[in-house]
């Protein structure tokens, strides 16, 4: 051995011996409290230094590619269920028969969802993250050509003479409707907010697009989810039917004889303070209806019971006989099959007064809910066989598909389709998509974060009723944002979802070490944003983004005064994160707020993150400077001409994380973190 | 070292072994297939009488083993989630009162938890491992009365976790984490038991059952593997045991169902086979026997155990069990208060006092203790209030309309767990009602302060203490 290398073995233990006895494990341990709200714990050095590290090498070596079924169709002979893997960036054709994956494609990013042309010899694949369709030709197996459409496509369908095809544009709420014929976007309509899952009705008429959020409504007053319904025939909106208090609202179903559509809904109760989880204090679900024989009345009624909840409601199917329909709860593990008939007859038997306490009565499920049937983890997209004998279920975190006997009500077996082993973050994504960690099931992660992002809502989280307001904040990219939370006093994911998340939100017991580990690790590893459409991915910005930008980094005010270092866009919000990481007072806070100041949160995607501020008090990024900076105290701002907000306002939603993850820039981040 | 030296140390360390392997066995292998239960004397319908005992059978030998051997009476045996110890109330004399003590069962070695100068009884283990109890107290000035207790395995940091004027009695943990015991108001009147839910701290007390046709429970709660609370309910106070009954975990208060009532039940214990055992006494018979009894048929199925000189009641089937869950405890007890939020008072099941239309609307809430009214407060237009109220003191609520006149209430007795934060949809609202996502008007404002008299004195007495200060 070298003398060197001696000396550093030498050094080395002595290093070690040194730590060990002079108080290092004290150290070591006060360090892991601090940076996990002090509770006792066991965390070790590779919870935070390994696993964690997004593109670290453990996190590298322990990363798995995943399928994640997600949606499905039958082909017209039943023989083939052809299902999105929207991890596994594949359309999989998986034989009915054999149980086999005959064969499968490779598509674009994150599918979504597959329809099939009437023939059954096309399959159009939307891929929410490539903001294309593929279009496949099923013999040829291939893909034969891509349909541009909206950010973020979604839900489709099919028009009954195979002429259009319909498609839910998630990021940028609208709705694509492409002429098959000539391959071409004919028309956009505008959605509500994050619309999802596309429905035709029985007789062809019209077209149903469920939409995930609510639409814009006065601050701290009910959120209204909106139902977009247009004709098929002059391809316009006809009705905006708006759900109260309803958000999540994914898919939609229509019973066969067209009297009635079913939407599953999560009712949250962000305008309450969560005082308690008992009696459904925090989040219901259940579904919302559109009586269309009776001038499309709205009735809603909950599918969970006073002491369970059925957490996170994805899909809807409908028996082909119309007396059973069939909903996926993808937190809570479980199918519910509801009497259709049972709910025609409570429509039908009570006065509205009855019908809108019924909106809130957790016993009302009883009336009309045949059965819980238990799945594999996080029940995603159904499809019913052509017959409706059997159930197909994605299950979506074990890489399976359910078969259930829609005669008994019974799970009969899973398809495996062969994904990796566990790994840790894949554990994590399990227990972020499971209600099973709160009380009662009656919220997961995923209710407040759809998509890992934000559902738009401003909640009553503070330790008193009424203060502290918060808006919920995205998990996309925030491994290197910490402190977390409004008032930045979680310095780390672990201290977030430890005791504190345990005593405060999920009201059960806490995570133990293992399922921390695991869940900090999806959080930190795994949760990319996608692509920023206001950016040109070469990063190349437009005219207006260009101006934007030289005023975001200013430093003298349109008189040619200099403007305070502290009074700058860019001195809070630098390059790459966009944040400093640091608490500030700048002048958002209210009388119901007892804290005195805001961490800075990151930039990155910004413009799919409203309403902004800490309580959500603003609708759209113009509002914080025209509503909420009254005295420059955040930036300075009130000299700009509206042309100058209009182009930082474009700037902004130009930033994303393109530039965070390269070589380079990383280094740059890292460095400015110390 | 010497050849000798190494074999005596080899033999040291494998002594030490064996010794280690012995005692872990001996201490921690739960005794699968062995019942124990409670013998009283035929004839009690109060098993507090005389020289109650806890015994054991077991597959191999069905002639019952004494286990509280050396005791007085022993009786409300409960086993540990890893059927390693039981729990049980035992007096070593007649005069002593029930003490609460606990039982390897392998080795039956007991210890006494901790010395109680007054009856404890009916333990059960607390998921996090303390111990929870029922502990006579004064449940008023004149009434005496059971209320819940904790304390840490060792017997230390005693808590009381109910205040209201209830006997509460007859413990059961369920695997959400919750205690369900039985609850009889015994102030200003005795009114029917019922299954009363709350967490482990004494916060987010709720009604969890309550049988409307005259009937009550009688026996602990039971969980079943299939989301069901099984139990004994009886309509005849005379009479000992009563019927075998379920409720769904999920839906308790309207979801009752008759298993069998063709003999007196007494109690029952969920069997790891989905079947249960009972304790009971056919019509004519002059003994409690234990039945497997099969709640698909709704049957009993095998005699288990019968004994003509003793009643056997309270079985256990020895077998670990799923540990529940351990909730988090939210509270801060150096805050000896707690804040209400009632989202509209005027929501209520309650009939209105032969009120006029007009003046049936409450318009503020009075505030009571058992010793009189604290406090009234104005509700906000939406029927809201927001009150900070002293903690760890039964209280009722009633509205009263703008004349004054009681219009509700008042309400069953509540009490706030020190800093606990508890909401109401109404006031005695349908049970099974969520909050509608509407902002209360009351949140607007700071909580209003509502405190017991004694309360007040104290803050009184504290500010003239300041002043001369």
């Amino acid at each position: 051995m070298k003398k060197r290398k001696k000396i550093f073995l030498i050094a080395s233990i002595l290093l070690l011996i040194g730590f060990v006895g002079f108080h290092g494990r004290k150290i070591a341990t006060d360090h892991v409290q601090y940076m996990t709200a002090g509770e006792p714990h066991t965390l070790n050095c590779f919870s935070c230094h390994a696993y964690i590290v997004r593109n670290g090498p453990i996190a590298k070596m322990v990363k798995e590619q995943y399928l994640s079924p997600m949606n499905m169709a039958v082909s017209s002979d039943g023989s083939i269920l052809y299902v999105t893997a929207q991890e596994g960036n594949k359309l999989l054709a998986v034989n009915t028969t054999n149980h086999q994956i005959e064969y499968s494609i490779n598509v674009g990013e994150r599918p979504h969802t597959v329809v099939l042309s009437k023939n059954g010899k096309t399959a159009y694949v939307s891929n929410q993250w490539s903001y294309n369709i593929f279009i496949i030709d099923l013999d040829k197996r291939q893909v034969t050509d891509t349909l541009i459409t909206g950010t973020g496509p979604a839900g489709m369908a099919i028009s009954e003479n195979n002429d259009y095809l319909y498609v839910a544009n998630t990021y940028s709420s609208d709705i694509s409707i492409f002429d098959l014929n000539s391959k071409q976007e004919i028309r956009r309509l505008s959605a509500g907010k994050d619309p999802c899952g596309v429905t035709i009705s029985p007789d062809g008429n019209s077209v149903f697009v469920s939409n995930r959020l609510s639409n814009k409504v006065p601050f701290r007053s009910t959120p209204k989810s909106e139902i977009t319904i247009f004709g098929t025939k002059y391809q316009r909106v006809t009705h905006r039917d708006i759900f109260p208090s309803a958000t999540i609202q994914e898919n939609t179903a229509i019973t066969p004889s067209g009297d009635l559509a079913i939407v599953p809904q999560v009712r949250p109760k962000n305008l309450i303070p969560t005082a308690q989880v008992e009696q459904g204090w925090m989040m219901n679900h259940g579904i919302g209806i559109i009586d269309l024989k009776n001038d499309h009345k709205k009735i809603q009624l909950l599918t969970d019971e006073p002491n369970a909840f059925y957490a996170d409601p994805y899909d809807i199917v409908i028996s082909p006989d119309g007396k059973k329909a069939f909903i996926s709860h993808s937190g809570a593990d479980v199918i519910t099959v509801l009497d259709i008939d049972a709910i025609r007859n409570i429509i039908t038997t009570s006065t509205d007064e009855q019908l809108e306490m019924y909106s809130n009565h957790l016993g009302i499920s009883s009336q009309f809910v045949i059965a819980r049937i238990h799945t594999g983890a996080n029940p995603k997209g159904l499809v019913l066989s052509l017959d409706g004998k059997i159930l197909y279920v994605a299950e979506r975190l074990d890489d399976k598909i359910a078969i259930i006997d829609t005669k008994t009500l019974k799970k009969l077996e899973s398809i495996d389709l062969g994904g990796p082993g566990m790994t840790v973050s894949r554990f994590g994504q399990q227990l972020f998509h499971s209600s099973g960690h709160t009380f009662q099931g009656q919220y997961s992660c995923l209710t407040c974060h759809p998509d890992s992002h934000q559902d738009g809502l401003t909640w009553d989280m503070g330790p008193d009723s009424g203060r502290d307001l918060a808006n919920t904040q995205t998990l996309l990219e925030i491994d290197q944002t910490s402190p977390f939370k409004w008032n930045g006093k979680n310095v780390s994911v672990f201290m977030q979802d430890g005791m504190r998340f345990s005593k405060f939100l999920t009201r059960t017991e806490v995570f133990n070490q293992k399922e921390l580990d695991a869940l900090v690790s999806y959080i930190l590893t795994e949760l990319d944003l996608p692509p920023n459409p206001y950016r040109d991915p070469s990063g190349k910005l437009t005219n207006a983004q260009q101006r934007g930008k030289i005023i975001y980094e200013r430093t003298e005010t349109n008189c040619g005064r200099v403007i305070p270092v502290m009074d700058r866009c860019v001195t809070c919000h630098p390059a790459p994160l966009y944040t400093d990481r640091r608490q500030d007072d700048v002048g958002t806070r209210k009388a119901a707020d007892d804290d005195e100041v805001f961490d800075t949160p990151s930039l990155n995607n910004t413009f799919d993150s409203p309403p902004y501020l800490h309580d959500g008090s603003a609708f759209s990024l113009e509002e914080i400077w025209t509503k909420f900076n009254d005295h420059d105290e955040h930036g300075y701002a009130n000299d700009m001409t509206k042309d100058q907000l209009n182009d930082l306002v474009e700037y902004l939603k130009s930033l994303g994380s393109s530039e965070l993850y390269t070589d380079t820039e990383h280094k740059t981040t890292e460095a400015s973190s110390h | 070292m010497k050849r000798k030296n190494i074999i005596y140390i080899m033999g040291i360390v494998l002594a030490v072994v064996l010794i280690g392997l012995f005692s872990l066995k001996s201490d921690t292998e739960p005794v699968n297939g062995m019942i124990i239960f409670t013998q009283v004397f035929p004839g009690t319908t109060d098993y507090d009488a005389d020289k109650a005992r806890i015994v054991a059978i077991t597959p191999e030998n069905d002639k019952p083993e004494i286990l509280s051997e050396g005791f007085y009476a022993a009786r409300s045996p409960v086993l540990s989630s890893d059927a390693r110890y039981i729990l049980f109330a035992g007096k070593k004399t007649m005069d002593e009162p029930w003490q609460i003590w606990k039982m390897n069962i392998s080795s039956n070695e007991t210890e006494k938890v901790f010395k109680c100068k007054v009856d404890c009884t009916d333990p059960a283990f607390l998921p996090d491992g303390q111990i929870l109890y029922s502990k006579m107290v004064n449940v008023t000035e004149d009434a005496k009365g059971f209320a819940l207790f904790t304390c840490n395995s060792d017997g230390e940091e005693h808590k009381q976790i109910t205040f209201h004027p209830h006997d509460d009695l007859l413990s059961t943990i369920m695997q959400d984490g919750r205690i369900l015991f039985i609850s009889k108001q015994q102030h200003p009147s005795a009114s029917t038991p019922q299954l009363m839910a709350m967490r482990p701290n004494g916060s987010k007390i709720r009604l969890f059952y309550l049988n409307q046709n005259n009937s009550w429970p009688i026996s602990r709660g039971k969980e079943t593997k299939d989301g069901k609370m099984v139990f004994i309910e009886s309509s005849n106070a005379n009479e000992p045991g009563g019927s075998l009954v379920s409720i769904s975990l999920t839906r308790p208060l309207h979801s009752h169902e008759l298993l069998n009532n063709d003999a007196r039940y007494h109690s029952v214990y969920p069997l790891k086979s989905g079947k249960m055992i009972v304790s009971c006494k056919e019509n004519n018979a002059k003994t409690f026997e234990l039945w497997e009894f099969d709640p698909e048929s709704k049957k009993r199925e095998k005699l288990i155990f019968s004994d003509p000189d003793y009643w056997s009641v309270e079985p256990i089937a020895v077998y670990a069990r799923q540990r529940p869950k351990k909730l988090p405890d939210e509270l801060n007890y150096k805050d000896m208060t707690g804040r209400v939020l009632c989202l509209d008072a005027n929501n209520s099941n309650m009939p209105s006092l032969n009120r006029a239309e007009e003046a049936s609307k409450g318009t503020a809430i009075q505030v009571m203790g058992i010793d009189g009214i604290w406090g009234e407060v104005p509700l906000e237009e939406d029927g809201s209030f927001l009150l900070r109220v002293t903690a760890n003191k039964a209280l009722q609520f009633r509205t009263v309309n703008e004349a004054g006149e009681v219009v509700r209430g008042p309400s069953a007795w509540i009490w706030l767990s020190p800093h606990e934060r508890r909401g109401c949809v109404g006031c005695h609202e349908d049970p099974e009602m969520t909050p509608k996502n509407v902002e209360p008007m009351a949140v607007k404002n700071l909580p209003v302060e509502v405190m017991a008299p004694d309360t007040q004195e104290m803050e009184k007495m504290n500010k003239k203490s300041e002043k001369k200060g």
